[in-house]
């Protein structure tokens, strides 16, 4: 330590009391409230932080999953990829999914028989084919057997009606099969 | 449960106690390293905000006046740092307004001598002239090596004693 008398020493003192008395320091009142303001703001922060943390990951390990099987692609594309040769062995497990679409054809062209408004118009409008077809196929399953007889036929002619009848989306494609056909 | 609330509000009580002891002399501290007591009074609020929410640590390593005093010296740097380059931005696109700082009774001659010095050799002397620390306290508190510290109070009392024109500051040498 230096000695007591050191003039450096006094000034340094002199300036610290100068600063000091002339200080007007804030309350301890609001040092507490903006202390707690700040732990609270840093907790906020640490909640946000760890629940954008579980979201993406939460979201990240749904993506690195590996997806499903999914029923009913695998069930429907193979069916009119496949040669026509080998349609009568695959054509046992595809039939209700191949069926409506050669069904929505034959509403097409039997229209008038079954009277039905929206599946068996072919020109009607876009947005309401979509799903009153399959609403009133299954009324026309008896007949299932000669339909089936004609999609065969008609597979067997072309892939075209095949990839059409495929889609289960658009009704639009096989119809225009259906007329070009005969 | 109930003891650890009342240790809780204890620890409040003590913080509160703690800072009506120490913010003056600290202010007071601060004002000599800086050179501006408005300054000094910001950084040093500041600092017992952050300790506030750090009451345990503060208590922990028992030195909680040293703690504040750094933890205000950092943020009076990082102040200073921000500032700069400020300065630095406005000097690059238009030209920066007129800035004098007009002269008031808190310039004392120590002050305004002090602040000529660098930044590290001020708090050095600061540390060790105030504070009365040794060379290797102020070592401690500020991060540097014993023989920095040496160098910085040696040339800091010369550069002092020839700011201020005093020749008995420079021939008493107790570092």
């Amino acid at each position: 330590m230096s000695e007591p008398r050191d003039p450096l020493r006094s000034l340094f003192r002199q300036a610290a009391d100068f600063g000091q008395d002339r200080a007007e320091p804030v309350p301890a009142a609001r040092i507490a409230e903006r202390g707690r303001r700040a732990h609270r703001r840093r907790v906020a922060a640490l909640a946000v932080t760890a629940c954008l943390a579980v979201a993406g990951g939460g979201a990240a390990a749904a993506n690195l999953l590996p997806d499903r099987p999914g029923p009913t692609i695998p069930a429907v594309t193979p069916s009119p990829r496949t040669s026509p040769a080998e349609l009568p062995e695959r054509t046992a497990p595809p039939t209700p999914s191949s069926t409506p679409t050669s069904r929505s054809t034959e509403g097409a062209s039997t229209a008038p028989t079954t009277g039905e408004p929206s599946g068996g118009d072919p020109t009607g409008p876009p947005p309401s084919p979509g799903g009153t077809p399959s609403t009133t196929r299954p009324p026309d399953r008896p007949g299932s057997t000669e339909t089936e007889g004609e999609t065969e036929g008609e597979g067997g002619n072309g892939a075209g009606a095949g990839t059409g009848g495929g889609d289960p989306e658009t009704s639009a494609p096989p119809a225009t099969s259906t007329t070009e056909a005969p | 449960m109930k003891q650890e609330i009342r240790e809780w509000l204890l620890t409040v009580e003590e913080f509160e106690e703690f800072y009506a002891q120490t913010v003056a002399r600290l202010t007071g501290q601060l004002y000599v390293m800086l050179g501006d007591l408005h300054e000094a009074q910001d950084v040093v609020a500041e600092a017992y905000v952050k300790g506030w929410t750090r009451r345990a640590q503060l208590d922990r390593e028992g030195q909680p006046e040293a703690w504040i005093r750094t933890v205000a010296w950092r943020l009076a740097v990082s102040r200073w740092r921000f500032r700069r380059r400020s300065a630095e931005a406005w000097r690059r696109g238009t030209p920066p307004p007129a800035h004098v700082e007009a002269p008031g009774p808190e310039h004392l001659v120590l002050v305004d001598a002090l602040r000529g010095l660098p930044a590290q050799q001020r708090r050095s002397l600061t540390l060790h002239y105030l504070c009365d620390l040794t060379v290797e306290q102020v070592a401690v508190e500020t991060g540097l090596s014993a023989s920095t510290v040496k160098t910085h109070l040696v040339r800091g009392r010369a550069a002092l004693a020839d700011r201020l024109h005093d020749p008995r500051i420079e021939e008493a040498p107790d570092v």
